[in-house]
């Protein structure tokens, strides 16, 4: 203590050591969590791809009915690898609720398995084609046209 | 403690250390995301595959489709896998021309390059009906039967077509011989002579699907001459004959049990009279006759 430079050097490298560690801790931890949030990110869309592409429908048959009452039936066939939900039907761009169901609607269609969808909304002209689409959740579709 | 007073006590410190440290952490980091980025996209190379093969297998899957037999009382049509890969078909679209549409589901295997028939499957068929069917596989291919024509695919029978005839005999010249000494053979339509006790043999082609077994003794040929029915010679089978499907081949009979009758030119009819079972079912016996033939004598 009676020294003319007292500690202050030391102290100070001690405070800028003890800096250095608690801003590179902090600096580590802040990029931890960048890459985690896009780590997350990146796997949420990768997993929405994956399934997306494991989906696929296919419209196998379209009947055009003369009833009564008049309708469209439709089979559509799950050929992917994963249950699709099918949650739209399009006649020519209109959409319409299947089989007499309420919007929405959807239907859990298995792997392998067909479902018959119909509808009675359209007022179908024979001899005219009509493109029909029928879209899942994941956004996959199956796209036919049919002529009445 | 001695360290840390001799690392104080030097002048360069521990920076280095600290910095080593952090470049340290900083790779380790950056190795961790593109070793978590490698994994990721190598599983979403793998669904990719997967998808690509499915979609592989959808687009090499060809069935042909043939036109459908006329004249049935139910859909009877034949399918050849001409892709690549097994198919099942599961799936029988029926439309008839005033507009009915029925569904019925299938379970029908086909390894590729086979060749199948579909039989007794779809609606009830009367003659007068006109229809289109397509048949869908669980991978969702369609097919249907080439050409279909607009006018759709009628069920009423075509010139030449009727009742299937389980045994056809061929109506080659040398397809009904005979001989009086069972070694020596020559046709018989008009080469047998009165008064003989030949052997006769005759072609025989099996149009079932199945093997069948053609009975001794009930298996025969009857002549009659044609201006009197009363004089019967009758010439039976001594073994049973056993016909593949789908083929053909010798039955043998016996020498005739009485002489041939009449003079030269005197004219035969030639009954063929055939009782046969089914080789997996022999319990039950069917008779029929083949066709009916005419020969006459040449002395």
């Amino acid at each position: 203590m009676k020294r003319d430079k007292a500690v202050s050097t030391i102290v100070a490298t001690i405070l800028t050591i003890n800096m250095a560690i608690v801003m590179g801790g902090v600096l580590i931890a802040w990029a931890m969590g960048l890459i985690g949030s896009y780590q997350g990110g990146y796997q949420i869309q990768y997993m929405l791809m994956g399934e997306k592409m494991q989906e696929s429908i296919v419209i196998e048959h379209a009947w055009f009915i003369t009833g009564p009452p008049k309708n469209i039936t439709i089979f559509v066939r799950n050929v992917g690898a994963r249950e699709a939900k099918l949650v739209a039907l399009y006649v020519d761009g209109v959409s319409y609720n299947p089989n007499g169901t309420a919007s929405p609607w959807s239907y859990s269609l298995p792997v392998g398995r067909k479902v018959v969808l119909w509808t009675t909304g359209v007022s179908w002209v024979s001899g005219t084609k009509y493109l029909i689409v029928v879209a899942t959740a994941k956004g996959n579709q199956a796209r036919a046209e049919w002529t009445a | 403690m001695v360290i840390h007073v001799s690392l104080l006590r030097k002048r360069r410190g521990v920076s280095g250390i600290i910095s080593g440290v952090f470049l340290v952490a900083v790779a380790v980091m950056i190795f961790n995301v593109l070793a978590w980025q490698f994994f990721q996209a190598d599983a979403y190379n793998r669904l990719q595959q997967e998808r690509q093969q499915r979609e592989w297998e959808r687009s090499n899957e060809r069935l042909i489709v043939y036109l459908p037999e006329s004249g049935i009382s139910k859909l009877n049509f034949t399918v050849r896998n001409a892709g690549a890969v097994s198919a099942h078909i599961v799936d029988l679209f029926f439309v008839f021309k005033n507009g009915t549409s029925l569904y019925y589901p299938l379970d029908i295997w086909i390894a590729p390059g086979r060749t199948k028939i579909i039989a007794d499957v779809g609606p009830k068929l009367i003659t007068t009906d006109v229809y289109f069917f397509q048949i869908g596989t669980e991978r969702g291919n369609v097919f249907a039967p080439i050409p279909t024509g607009s006018g759709g695919i009628s069920n009423e029978p075509k010139p030449g077509q009727g009742q299937a005839m389980p045994f056809v005999f061929p109506f080659g010249y040398n397809d009904f011989q005979f001989s009086t000494n069972n070694v020596t053979w020559q046709p018989a339509w008009t080469q047998m002579q009165s008064g003989t006790y030949p052997y006769f043999k005759i072609y025989l082609n099996n149009t079932y699907s199945k093997d069948v077994i053609v009975k001794v003794d009930d298996t025969r040929i009857s002549l009659y001459p044609d201006l009197d029915f009363m004089n019967e010679v009758v010439a039976k089978t001594k073994i049973n004959w056993y016909i593949a499907a789908n083929s053909g081949r010798w039955i043998f009979y016996d020498k005739a049990g009485s002489k041939l009758p009449g003079a030269f030119k005197s004219h035969l009819f030639v009954f063929l009279q055939v009782f046969y079972c089914f080789a997996d079912k022999q319990t039950e016996i069917y008779g029929t006759t083949v066709a009916v033939l005419a020969v006459y004598l040449s002395s």
